[in-house]
């Protein structure tokens, strides 16, 4: 019992990481209509940033990435993808395959492609014990910060001007734009969010397996089954989808060990399941479309 | 900004005296540079020869992408797990049952073309990038697969392939004649081609078909392709079963030229260069498959070419960082891909075309 709330701890500690990752997914997602194959690389290079200047401080580490993720972002938002409006599917999916592609040499290239330190900083290593239960640090930090930072989203989405702004973009583009919302502006927005959520999931998906590698791609990846299985589009679906990936990943590794890394595709065989039921997810709502 | 008046669009000012090119001499054209291109791996150093052979046998996996993505305008991130699929079956049926290229380079397609089908529940739908999220699970599940199933594929280690025997004769095996020498690339290289011009005929005639015409009309509106009657649902899964088919044949003759095939090999990265192969040819274009498929094999290679000319760049991967040809070849193709979208959607077939336009169009004000 004791082992399984502990792997239920990790499950939701990592869930919460799918949860931001798959926010950077949908903020991008609904302002600009990109699918930013791009952002598992974004949250890989905050993640080395971080670990790259843990040595001067922590803090210094996650402003440092933050300010060059949030321009990352913007810039990648500015100079390409803003061209590829209105373009086929495949355009914009290759377009940011592409950049992933070249984010991943860039890496690299500067930091080669072995494991690197993690990005844990004040974070520690060591355990809470709740009764027989050991929760790691890293794990309550995780979930209290991803909690502070998706009522601080749902705070700025539903009470402040921007948010609105940013709502009515999402919802209806022509009608935004004829209410005198700046597209530009909105978007360049949406980015530089995503561009921050990016470092939040890289400092913890840094953090808690420890290790900063360039296999943070293909995890960070997994955050799709979770968009996928909660309904692209809303808060709600983001985090309900990070969850069940989270716990299913670490439960899986916890119980199926026996079937190699059999966890790895349950997020992916849970999302083939969900699609066949509810193909928009469980949170999603079908779209009447106009011929 | 007077230069926009005097620049009359493309074909607008064909009435010009220029002789018009006939069937005749324009068919002749291709001939020789068909038979020029066959040629180079004769002439060509050993890298190059293998070069070639890669970027044939990727070739054929780029015209099944061209079927899906350009024809029916559907996006597969799964295409290298379709690759692997015929792959294995080649090795099954050709190292493991001693059968002959005749049985298994067939069947490897057809296996995998019926594997692709496995998208038919999905393809009735969902659509777009829901789609293309499916072929991602397809991918990851497969490479799980290729690892666990180690009766066939070897385990991570991976397991050596089935060699190509024509009429008792080791494809690979060099063959001296006289003077004369056809190593054994040259010669696999000559197969790869003769299974490619056989694809790339089977797809030019596919987008002409019924099908073919199914294709086009659910790749530039499904919903309206839809309502005109055209069975949606059985278009998209024909287009992946077609294109998974192409991949099989890919696959096999892959295995077989490497001798040997490593379940890490069919990775996201493979299906993003596929996808790269027929981006960068331009997609829709088949001619670009082709060009593509040949641009990408070959980018490694060019760049171990510059390393020997500009300093820095260290010819071995290192694991600790710096910059190597490998990882300068990734960036460098990436930065193709995303260039080729922003700035010449239609890639190497459309770049070709404008200069044969304005070639011509210079011939003509001289004429």
């Amino acid at each position: 019992m004791d082992n399984f709330l502990q792997l239920t701890f990790q499950g939701m500690a990592l869930g919460c990481v799918y949860a931001l990752i798959g926010l950077g997914f949908v903020m991008v997602f609904k302002s600009s209509g990109v699918f930013n194959f791009a952002h598992p690389v974004f949250v890989m290079i905050s993640a080395y940033i971080v670990a790259a200047l843990v040595p001067h401080g922590f803090g210094w580490g996650v402003l440092v990435a933050l300010v060059c993720m949030a321009a990352l972002a913007i810039v990648c938002e500015k100079i390409i993808l803003r061209r590829l409006a209105g373009r086929s599917l495949y355009v914009v999916i290759m377009a940011t395959l592409g950049l992933s592609v070249m984010g991943q040499a860039v890496v690299a290239m500067a930091w080669g492609v072995n494991p690197r330190g993690s990005t844990e900083g004040p974070m520690g290593r060591g355990v809470l014990r709740v009764g027989g239960v050991a929760l790691p640090w890293t794990g309550v930090w995780i979930i209290t910060v991803s909690l502070v930072l998706l009522a601080v989203l749902y705070l700025f989405f539903q009470r402040t001007r921007y948010g609105l702004a940013l709502r009515a973009a999402a919802d209806h583009h022509e009608a935004a734009l004829a209410q005198g919302i700046n597209m530009r502006w909105v978007q360049t927005i949406s980015w530089g969010i995503a561009g921050v959520l990016a470092v939040a999931a890289g400092v913890f998906l840094g953090a808690f397996p420890r290790r900063v590698s360039p296999d943070m791609v293909d995890t960070a990846l997994g955050a799709l089954p979770a968009l996928v299985i909660g309904g692209f589009g809303s808060l709600a679906g983001a985090v309900v989808g990070g969850m069940s990936v989270g716990l299913l990943l670490v439960l899986g590794s916890g119980y199926l060990a026996e079937y190699g890394g059999v966890h790895v595709v349950l997020p992916y065989v849970a999302m083939l399941l969900v699609l066949t039921l509810r193909p928009s997810g469980l949170f999603g709502h079908h779209e009447a479309e106009r011929i | 900004m007077a230069s926009v008046v005097n620049a009359p669009p493309g074909e607008g000012v064909v009435a010009g005296p220029g002789p018009a090119r006939s069937g005749w001499t324009s068919r002749a054209a291709h001939i020789i540079v068909i038979v020029a291109l066959l040629a180079v791996p004769l002439v060509s150093t050993p890298q190059w020869q293998a070069i070639a052979v890669f970027a044939a046998v990727s070739a054929i996996a780029a015209l099944g992408l061209h079927v899906l993505t350009g024809l029916a305008g559907q996006v597969s991130l799964g295409h290298s797990a379709f690759v692997a699929a015929g792959g294995y079956t080649a090795i099954w049926l050709g190292a493991d049952k001693g059968l002959p290229i005749w049985v298994w380079l067939p069947t490897a397609g057809l296996v995998s073309a019926a594997v692709g089908l496995l998208v038919v529940p999905f393809a009735a739908r969902l659509r777009g990038l829901y789609l293309a999220v499916v072929t991602l699970a397809v991918l990851f599940v497969a490479e799980y697969l290729w690892d666990l199933w180690d009766g066939v594929t070897g385990g991570s280690k991976g397991r050596a392939a089935q060699p190509v025997v024509l009429f008792g004769h080791d494809l690979l095996d060099d063959v001296i004649a006289g003077p004369f020498m056809l190593t054994g690339d040259q010669q696999f290289f000559y197969l790869a081609c003769a299974v490619l011009a056989v694809a790339a005929i089977a797809a030019r005639n596919l987008s002409r078909t019924r099908t073919g015409r199914g294709f086009a009309a659910i790749r530039d509106r499904d919903l309206t392709a839809g309502v005109v009657g055209v069975p949606v649902a059985r278009m998209k899964s024909a287009a992946f079963a077609v294109a998974a088919g192409y991949a099989g044949i890919a696959g096999a003759l892959l295995v077989s030229y490497q001798t040997y095939a490593i379940p890490d090999q069919w990775d996201l990265m493979l299906s993003v260069e596929y996808l790269a192969m027929i981006i960068i040819g331009g997609v829709g274009s088949l001619r670009g498959a082709i060009a593509g498929a040949v641009f990408v094999t070959a980018i490694p290679q060019v760049v171990t070419l510059i390393a020997k000319v500009v300093p820095g760049i260290s010819t071995t991967p290192s694991a600790g960082g710096g910059v190597s040809v490998d990882v300068l070849a990734n960036c460098l193709y990436g930065l193709a891909v995303v260039a080729v979208l922003v700035f010449e959607p239609r890639g190497v077939a459309g770049i070709s075309e404008r200069v044969v336009a304005a070639v011509r169009r210079k011939g003509r004000s001289h004429a």
